[in-house]
C-alpha cells in the first residue's frame, strides 16, 4: 500500500533554500480501548525505538498514566531523560489494525511510529523520498 | 495489481497553508480537504472547537516548528 509524503512549511536555510520539507506521515486512527478513536497524522520515524506521543494526547483520552509502566528516553543531547509511559493502543491504518503500545511523554514533539510497536509489526517499508512510501502489511 | 488498486492516493498531502501561529499547536483539519478548523495547545479543545464549527471528518495534526529541523 502506497502513501504520499506530506509537504510542510519550514524556514529556508543555507543548505536548503526551499520553504518546505517532506515528511513521511500517515493518517491513522488510535484508540486505547476500542471506544474513543482519534484520527491523527503520525510521523514514520525509523530512528525512534518505540511509538511515542506527546503527553497532552494522553490527556485527550483521559488516561491516568501513573498506572502504566515507564521508561526513560533520551534524545540528541544524550543527557536529558524524559519519562514516558507505555499504554496499550490500537492503531488503525487503512482498515489494518495494529495492536501495540504508545509511549507518552513530555517534550515528545509529535506522534511517532517507531521500530518497536510499528515497524516490527509490518512486513516491509520502502521510501521514494518526497513522492511516496510503501508499506507491506 | 490488487495491491496497487487499494493504494492510497500518491498525491502529496500539501500543508503549506499552515501558518506561523500554528507552530507547536494541535491543528484540526478536515481529513478530506485539509481545511483548518481550529488549533490549540490542547488537542481536546481544538477538537471541540472544530466540531462546533461543523468539521465532520476531523484529523489532528501536531505542527512542529518551521525554523528547526527534526531529529528523533
Amino acid at each position: 500500500m502506497q502513501f504520499p509524503y506530506f509537504k510542510i512549511p519550514k524556514a529556508p536555510c543555507l543548505i536548503d533554500k526551499k520553504p518546505f520539507c517532506y515528511r513521511p506521515m500517515l493518517n491513522i486512527e488510535i484508540t486505547p480501548n476500542g471506544k474513543k478513536y482519534i484520527a491523527i497524522d503520525a510521523l514514520v520515524d525509523t530512528g525512534a525505538d518505540y511509538n511515542m506521543a506527546p503527553l497532552e494526547l494522553a490527556n485527550a483520552f483521559g488516561l491516568d498514566l501513573s498506572v502504566y509502566p515507564h521508561l526513560d528516553f533520551f534524545g540528541i543531547d544524550q543527557k536529558t531523560a524524559v519519562k514516558c509511559f507505555f499504554v496499550p493502543f490500537t492503531i488503525v491504518i487503512e482498515e489494518k489494525e495494529i495492536y501495540t503500545h504508545i509511549a507518552f511523554g513530555g517534550q515528545v514533539p509529535n506522534i511517532l511510529l517507531g521500530q518497536k510497536g510499528f515497524l516490527d509489526k509490518i512486513k516491509e517499508i520502502s521510501f521514494r523520498y518526497s513522492k511516496y512510501f510503501e508499506i507491506k502489511f | 495489481m490488487l495491491e496497487l488498486m487499494r493504494s492510497s492516493s500518491k498525491k502529496t498531502v500539501d500543508l503549506m497553508h499552515l501558518k506561523p501561529e500554528h507552530q507547536g499547536k494541535w491543528v484540526v483539519m478536515s481529513k478530506k480537504n485539509r481545511k483548518i478548523y481550529a488549533y490549540s495547545a490542547d488537542p481536546s479543545k481544538a477538537m471541540r472547537a472544530a466540531e462546533e464549527q461543523g468539521c465532520s471528518d476531523p484529523i489532528l495534526h501536531k505542527v512542529m516548528p518551521f525554523d528547526k529541523a527534526f531529529i528523533s
